[in-house]
C-alpha cells in the first residue's frame, strides 16, 4: 500500500517536472510579485493623502512626510539609528577580530564547544534574554544611553562577526603567513601587512552587514531605549501602534533607505549563506 | 608549523626578542578572551538575572513559583506556548516549501539569477518591521491583494480575510523568514559534486529522481541549518504578530513577553515568560537535531543494507 501511494506520488511529482519550465517560470513571478510588493505599497502609501478602497491613492502628497518631520524630529532619530549602529558594528568587531583568530589558525581544545558557546545568543529568541538585559542595564545605569543599547545589540551581533570574520580568516594560506616570517615580519608586520589586506574584503562586508542589521533592530532596542535615544524603527512601530498609518509608512520609508543603499552595496561582495547558517552548517 | 619552529630555533642565539613569548596555550586564551567576555558579560549575565527574577515574587521580594504558576496556571500558559509551537513549526515547513523549489530552479542559473538571489537576500537586510508593515497594507481588507481577487478572480465577490487569522499568521511567518532556509538550501545544493549529478543523468534519471535521490540528501545538512535558523527567527519574532496578528498576537510567546515587560511593567512574570521561551528553544533544537540526524542515519544504513 506504501509503495503504491509512494508512486502515485512520484509519478505526480515527475509530471510536474515534465512541465517544469512553466511551472518554473510561474513561480518566479509569483515569487518577484509577492517579495517587493510590500515595499512598494509601502511607498504608495507614504504619498497617499486619500486612499480608500481603490487600487491607486486619490489624492497624493507630500502630507505624511511633513507629519512625520513634525512628529518624530526625524534628523535626530536617524542620527540616534546611524551612531547606535556604528558603535555596535565597531564593538562587534573588535570582540571578532582575535576570537576569529583563534578560532581559524590556532590549535584549540573544545573547539566545537567553544563555537557551539559563542553562537548560543544567536539561537536564542532575543526576548528570551532581554528582560536580563534590560534589569541588567538598568542598575549599570546604560538604559537610554547610545553604548548601552548598542552594547544590547552586540549580544546577537557579535556572534555574527565571529562566524563571517572566522571564515575570512580561515581563507588566508598559511604558506603566505610562513613566507612572511621567513622575511623577518613579526607579530605586528605580519598583521598588518599579510593578515589584513587578505582579510579585509571579508571584514568590511561582515561590518557591512552587521550594521545595517544593528539599524533594523527593534526587539532589543525597545527594552533598552529611552527618550533620548529613540530609534527610527522604534518610531515606525510606535506610529504604527498608535494607529497613525500613514506617518508609519513615511517613517518606513525614510528608514528604508539607507538599508536599500547597503543592500545594493553588498550583493556585490557578500556570501549570504554565511550569515544564515545554523551551527551544523557550512 | 614544523617549518616555523625550525626557524626559530635557529633564530633563537641570535635575535634576543624572540625568546620572550608566550606559550601557545596562552597566547590562544587570550585571544579568545574577548570572546568569552563578551558571553559571559552581554549573554550568561543577562540570562541568569532573567532566571532569577523569573523566581521572584514581585510583592515580597523573596524566592517563589508564582510567576510560572501565574503564566502556565491562570493566563493560559500552556495554550501559549503550544500555538507558538505550531506556528512556528508550520512557517518552517511552509518556509521550506517555498525555498525548495526556488533553490532548485536558482541552481540552475535561469535568466535573472542575479536578481531573484538580491530578491531572497533582501528580506534580511531591509527592516523586518517595514516588510511586516507592508504586509499588512497588502493584505489588509481593502488591499491590493484582496482587491485582486474581488477585481479580477471571478466567482469571489467578497474580500478574505487574511490577517489576524492563524493561516494568515503562517503564511506571513513564512514569507518574511523564509530566507534563511532558501539560502542554506541553495549553498548546499551547489556544492554538491556536479558529477554525481552527471552520474545519475547518464544512468538514465530524470529531473526529478536526480533532485529525489542525489540533491535533496546532498544537501540535507544545508537545509536541515537553515530551517533551523528560520525556526528560531519564527518563535522570537515579535513584530510580525504586533502588527499582523491581531488578537492572535495573545497567544503568541514573545508578545507575552514584550506586553507584560513593557506594557504592564511586570518584569517578573515577563522574565518566567522569557525563560519558558528559552528553555523550549534549546530542546526543539536539540530534538531537531537528533531527529534529523537519528533519520540521516537510518537512511544510510537503509541504502548500505539495500
Amino acid at each position: 500500500m506504501a509503495t503504491v501511494r509512494a508512486n502515485a506520488t512520484g509519478l505526480l511529482a515527475q509530471s510536474l517536472f515534465q512541465g517544469r519550465y512553466l511551472l518554473a517560470a510561474a513561480f518566479l513571478i509569483a515569487f518577484t510579485l509577492l517579495v517587493p510588493a510590500p515595499y512598494i505599497i509601502t511607498v504608495v502609501k507614504s504619498f497617499a493623502t486619500i486612499w480608500r478602497d481603490t487600487w491607486w491613492p486619490e489624492k497624493t502628497g507630500f502630507q505624511a512626510y511633513e507629519f512625520a518631520w513634525i512628529l518624530t524630529d526625524v534628523p535626530r532619530v536617524l542620527g540616534n539609528s546611524l551612531l547606535i549602529a556604528l558603535l555596535a558594528t565597531l564593538i562587534s568587531t573588535l570582540i571578532a577580530l582575535p576570537t576569529a583568530w583563534a578560532l581559524a589558525k590556532r590549535p584549540l581544545r573544545f573547539r566545537l564547544l567553544i563555537i557551539t558557546l559563542l553562537l548560543l545568543p544567536r539561537l536564542m529568541p532575543p526576548l528570551a534574554f532581554a528582560v536580563g538585559t534590560a534589569r541588567l542595564f538598568y542598575d549599570l545605569n546604560l538604559i537610554d544611553t547610545h553604548i548601552g543599547v548598542a552594547l544590547a545589540h552586540v549580544t546577537v551581533l557579535a556572534p555574527y562577526s565571529i562566524l563571517l570574520i572566522t571564515a575570512a580568516f580561515a581563507g588566508i594560506d598559511d604558506r603566505l603567513l610562513e613566507a612572511g616570517r621567513v622575511c623577518g615580519a613579526k607579530g605586528y608586520h605580519l598583521f598588518l601587512y599579510i593578515i589584513l589586506p587578505m582579510a579585509a574584503p571579508g571584514i568590511l562586508a561582515s561590518m557591512v552587514f552587521i550594521f545595517a542589521f544593528s539599524y533594523n533592530e527593534l526587539e532589543l532596542s525597545m527594552l533598552t531605549y529611552g527618550p533620548a535615544t529613540q530609534t527610527l524603527t522604534v518610531e515606525a512601530f510606535n506610529n504604527i501602534a498608535e494607529g497613525f498609518l500613514d506617518v508609519a509608512a513615511a517613517v518606513s520609508v525614510i528608514l528604508s533607505i539607507p538599508a536599500i543603499l547597503i543592500l545594493l552595496l553588498l550583493q556585490r561582495w557578500i556570501r549570504p549563506e554565511r550569515l544564515t547558517g545554523g551551527f551544523k552548517g557550512n | 608549523m614544523q617549518l616555523a619552529g625550525d626557524g626559530e630555533a635557529t633564530h633563537k642565539a641570535t635575535t634576543w626578542s624572540r625568546e620572550w613569548r608566550l606559550p601557545d596555550g596562552v597566547g590562544t586564551f587570550l585571544l579568545l578572551l574577548p570572546g568569552l567576555v563578551f558571553f559571559v558579560v552581554l549573554f550568561v549575565l543577562p540570562a541568569t538575572t532573567a532566571v532569577t527574577r523569573s523566581f521572584t515574587d514581585r510583592e515580597t521580594d523573596s524566592f517563589s513559583w508564582v510567576n510560572f504558576q501565574t503564566f502556565l496556571g491562570d493566563a493560559n500558559g500552556w495554550g501559549i506556548l503550544g500555538y507558538t509551537l505550531g506556528l512556528a513549526t508550520a512557517a518552517t515547513l511552509v518556509a521550506a516549501l517555498i525555498s525548495l523549489p526556488l533553490a532548485e530552479i536558482l541552481r540552475h542559473r535561469p535568466p535573472g539569477n542575479r536578481f531573484f538571489r538580491l530578491l531572497i537576500i533582501s528580506p534580511l537586510l531591509l527592516p523586518g518591521i517595514v516588510n511586516a508593515f507592508g504586509l499588512y497594507l497588502l493584505f489588509e481588507r481593502w488591499g491590493w491583494f484582496n482587491k485582486f481577487l474581488v477585481d479580477v478572480v471571478p466567482f469571489i465577490s467578497t474580500p478574505w480575510e487574511i490577517t489576524n487569522t492563524t493561516p494568515g499568521l503562517i503564511f506571513f511567518y513564512a514569507i518574511v523568514l523564509f530566507p534563511f532556509t532558501a539560502i542554506n538550501a541553495l549553498a548546499a545544493m551547489e556544492a554538491i559534486d556536479p558529477s554525481l549529478e552527471e552520474a545519475a543523468a547518464v544512468s538514465g534519471a530524470g529531473p526529478w529522481l536526480r533532485f529525489r535521490h542525489v540533491i535533496l540528501p546532498g544537501a540535507a545538512r544545508g537545509i536541515i541549518a537553515g530551517s533551523i535558523m528560520t525556526f528560531v527567527m519564527c518563535f522570537g519574532a515579535l513584530s510580525i504578530p504586533l502588527i499582523l496578528g491581531g488578537e492572535l498576537a495573545r497567544n503568541i510567546l514573545s508578545f507575552e513577553v514584550y506586553r507584560n515587560a513593557v506594557v504592564f511593567g511586570k518584569w517578573e512574570l515577563a522574565s518566567a515568560i522569557a525563560v519558558i521561551m528559552g528553555l523550549v528553544q534549546l530542546i526543539a533544537i536539540g530534538a531537531y537535531l537528533a531527529l534529523a540526524q537519528g533519520s540521516f542515519a537510518r537512511g544510510a544504513v537503509e541504502r548500505e543494507a539495500g
